[in-house]
């Protein structure tokens, strides 16, 4: 009788992380094989409830309020853990330093001489336009020049198993708690199988952003006063801005608890004001500074950016870094590696159609069936419009509106991102898959935890991985190629 | 620490605290609505009026019997009941989880997450209202052990117990002073042990109370224990004791302009308590010596939010 872990339900066209063909399965995922094939459906839909009730118990949920008030959802997780092998890892990890280190260096010079755009490797217009670019920090130097401290760069597998960026996410990343969080009820739930794998521990991430934080205080002092800022409770990721708050050893404050004064920034406390020096803020540019950005602001600090460029304050991460992960700007990352390390880049980019480029917009609207359009200034899996789902209206509408506003598309071949199995109405079936690595940057160079957030389209068939957009959750384990006693 | 975050301890820990009273109030309610004797006629009224503002009407209408009180002070979406507090106890703690360790996160998560899920009507048709109230005590039970255990004696600590002791205090005034005003209406020589029984099972005093005092007049052992009593977890000896404590605590921690009136005020209070003797109380009359005692404790409560909370 064949195993019900057997029966897997996969996707041909896609690349398949466990599966080389139906019935074989690639040598990194032989003990997951073997344990599935250990347990029945009914001890896997158990480990799944107990997954539930404790990311439940931990208070590992967001509040949905579209829906009826006080709706809380836990992020889905499915239990079955994604692999990647230690030779795939560090393909990955070069590739996202040399970016990071380029993409740094842009925003240093997009900030300051603008040397990129007089020699004419990007054109001004693209930088003019985008509504990221933030003119009021022109000029205003960062300690140690670093602008991305904290990045989460999304990085997918095409039908061929090459990885790809999909997405710079240069500004307010979310989800690593997630991937701390994930790991902590793996272990509750697959004791001996991750023992057993010998995975990579990501469990300093904390500790190491600290350190990040602590290095980029502007004033030279052995122990500065860094806080987290948040939102609030309303925010759909307050839970990570706590989760980091707490493992950091760091106040979490709202705006109303800062206050500007003296060309410095305090924080209210129990006995009077305290200087701040390091804020890393989980609060977007435009609420971050009412007397600069939206006046009708009340997340922010009136005064904030210019502490900021009295250098009197350091903003993690730097203040306009969203002409970076512009997702037009996004097809001159190969450039800028080229242009300011003089190096080949080690990870792919999607091919990306300029809109404003005629002939560009042509291939991409005869073709539209094939391909992805995206709004350039959307993020969270907003604005994307599937060719191959979309209803001709839908198509028509998006047509209409790229045709009039061309700086906010662009488009991009489908790619058919790789597939993960998962545990889902207790069945294996093929998901498909993306990957977001935590980078961190300081002073002392680039650092990334062995691991990540894989983030998981859960709808059969949806390659839109975005948790808003019915997407979950997947352990992620870098296991070193030794572990392994056959071929890859 | 931030003073948005003291802010958020000091309400939680008096949530809690009140969520707790209410807990006990309705099962020892329970038992004893079930006890007919000539001495305490129980009725819910009394019981109901201390938690929630309800027009006399509809006062008497969740009074009428055990199940309708439940509803009111278990369920109900405001008006103080068992779900209110403890959501309000959890959004604060959401508010400040990172001064909290996680188990002190965890068990009140999970109380509200028991508490929200309380299913009233089953229980109720099942005659299991008491299961509920025990789980929802023992879930009490393990979030005071928890904070015990785990809690850093900080900033935190000083703060949630100040909360705590001050909602424990106002709640002896508020019980002491329900029963001693049915008293009025009463020849104080007839009265028996059973007429108290249920005020110092609210207050968990009763079996202390009968270790502690043997014959003679009632009324007068039940000021001793909760005005005197040093022994008695919610006496006001006690929880002043604690008070002052904490408050010294903080004010060791903090600088502030108001510190040295805060001093003054927790000084005089404890005072009030601690150089007093059964005659003097009696003296004054124990309904106007509460009422003294409650307005101190909301003017001290009131200089502490102006001095540490303010962050608008």
């Amino acid at each position: 009788m064949t195993h019900w872990s057997d029966a897997y339900l996969s996707e041909p066209s896609a690349y398949d992380e466990m599966h080389v063909e139906s019935g074989t399965v690639r040598i990194p995922y032989e003990r997951v094989h073997e344990y599935l094939r250990k347990y029945t459906t009914g001890a896997f839909r158990d480990k799944e409830k107990m997954a539930g009730n404790l990311f439940l118990n931990r208070g590992i949920t967001f509040t949905v309020y579209s829906e009826k008030e006080g709706i809380e959802r836990i992020f889905p997780f499915d239990i079955i853990p994604r692999i990647i092998t230690a030779s795939e890892w560090a393909l990955i990890e070069a590739g996202i330093k040399q970016r990071l280190k380029a993409l740094n260096l842009f925003l240093k010079d997009i900030y300051h001489g603008r040397q990129i755009l007089n020699d004419g490797v990007i054109p001004a217009a693209l930088i003019a336009s985008c509504p990221h670019y933030t003119r009021d920090v022109y000029g205003i130097r960062v300690p140690h020049d670093i602008y991305v401290h904290i990045s989460g760069i999304d990085l997918i597998r095409d039908a061929d198993g090459t990885f790809y960026v999909l997405e710079d996410n240069l500004r307010t990343p979310s989800g690593v708690s997630y991937m701390l969080e994930n790991r902590e009820i793996t272990k509750r739930i697959f004791p001996d199988l991750i023992a057993s794998s010998k995975v990579r521990s990501i469990s300093d991430y904390p500790l190491l952003l600290h350190k990040v934080l602590s290095a980029v205080a502007p004033r030279d002092m052995n122990n500065p006063t860094v806080v987290l800022m948040t939102p609030g409770i309303y925010n759909s990721a307050y839970y990570e801005h706590t989760f980091l708050a707490k493992y950091m050893g760091i106040e979490l404050v709202e705006g109303r608890d800062l206050v500007v004064q003296n060309d410095r920034v305090y924080m209210k406390s129990t006995s009077g004001l305290k200087q701040v020096d390091v804020i890393y803020r989980r609060v977007d540019d435009d609420f971050l500074d009412p007397l600069v950005f939206r006046p009708d602001s009340t997340l922010g600090v009136a005064g904030l950016l210019n502490v900021c460029r009295q250098g009197n304050v350091s903003i993690v991460n730097a203040v306009g870094n969203g002409v970076a992960d512009d997702k037009a700007v996004y097809r001159y990352v190969p450039k800028m590696i080229e242009y300011y390390l003089n190096e080949t880049p080690i990870l792919k980019n999607v091919p990306t159609y300029s809109m404003e480029n005629e002939e560009e917009r042509a291939h991409v609207i005869s073709n539209i069936g094939k391909m992805v359009v995206k709004k350039t200034n959307e993020s969270g899996g907003y604005g994307l419009l599937m060719g191959d789902k979309a209803s001709d209206a839908e198509i028509a509408e998006t047509i209409t509106a790229i045709n009039e506003n061309p700086r906010n598309f662009i488009g991009q071949p489908i790619i058919t991102l790789s597939t993960a199995p998962c545990f889902i109405d207790e069945k294996l079936q093929a998901r498909h898959v993306d990957l977001r690595p935590y980078a961190l940057c300081g002073p002392g160079g680039i650092e990334i935890v062995p691991g990540g957030l894989t983030r998981v389209a859960l709808r059969e068939g949806s390659k839109v991985v975005n948790s808003s957009q019915g997407g979950g959750s997947k352990d992620t384990w870098i296991v070193n190629d030794t572990t392994f006693t056959g071929l890859i | 620490m931030l003073a948005r975050t003291a802010d958020n301890l000091y309400w939680m820990s008096r949530y809690m605290e009140r969520a707790d009273v209410i807990l006990r109030t309705l099962s020892n309610g329970f038992y004893a609505s079930y006890d007919i004797n000539d001495y305490q006629l129980f009725n819910w009224n009394s019981i109901v009026k201390i938690f929630c503002y309800l027009p006399e009407e509809a006062l008497a209408a969740v009074s009428a019997n055990s199940d309708t009180v439940l509803r009111q002070l278990l369920i109900h979406d405001e008006n103080n009941s068992l779900k209110e507090l403890v959501t309000k106890a959890r959004e604060n703690a959401r508010g400040t989880q990172e001064h909290l360790t996680k188990e002190v996160w965890e068990a009140i998560n999970e109380t509200y997450h028991t508490t929200i899920n309380i299913d009233i009507e089953t229980a109720i048709s099942a005659g299991e209202q008491l299961n509920i109230l025990l789980k929802q005590i023992n879930e009490s039970l393990i979030y005071y052990g928890v904070f015990e255990n785990t809690m850093p004696r900080g900033q935190g600590w000083n703060f949630m117990n100040l909360g705590r002791f001050i909602e424990r205090s106002i709640q002896t005034l508020n019980f002491t002073e329900a029963k001693f005003l049915s008293l009025d209406q009463k020849d104080p020589e007839s009265i028996h042990i059973l007429y108290w029984k249920n005020l110092l099972l609210n207050l968990s005093g009763y079996e202390l109370y009968l270790k502690t005092y043997r014959g003679g007049d009632h009324s007068e052992h039940i000021i001793d224990m909760i005005f005197l009593n040093s022994a008695f977890p919610r006496s006001m000896k006690y929880t002043l004791h604690k008070i002052c404590l904490y408050i010294q605590n903080i004010l060791r921690e903090n600088d502030n302009h108001n510190n040295p009136q805060i001093e003054r005020k927790t000084g005089m209070l404890h005072a009030k308590i601690a150089y007093t003797d059964l005659e003097e109380i009696q003296r004054k009359g124990v309904q106007a010596f509460i009422g003294e005692l409650k307005s101190d404790l909301s003017q001290l409560s009131q200089l502490i939010g102006q001095s540490f909370f303010s962050y608008y």
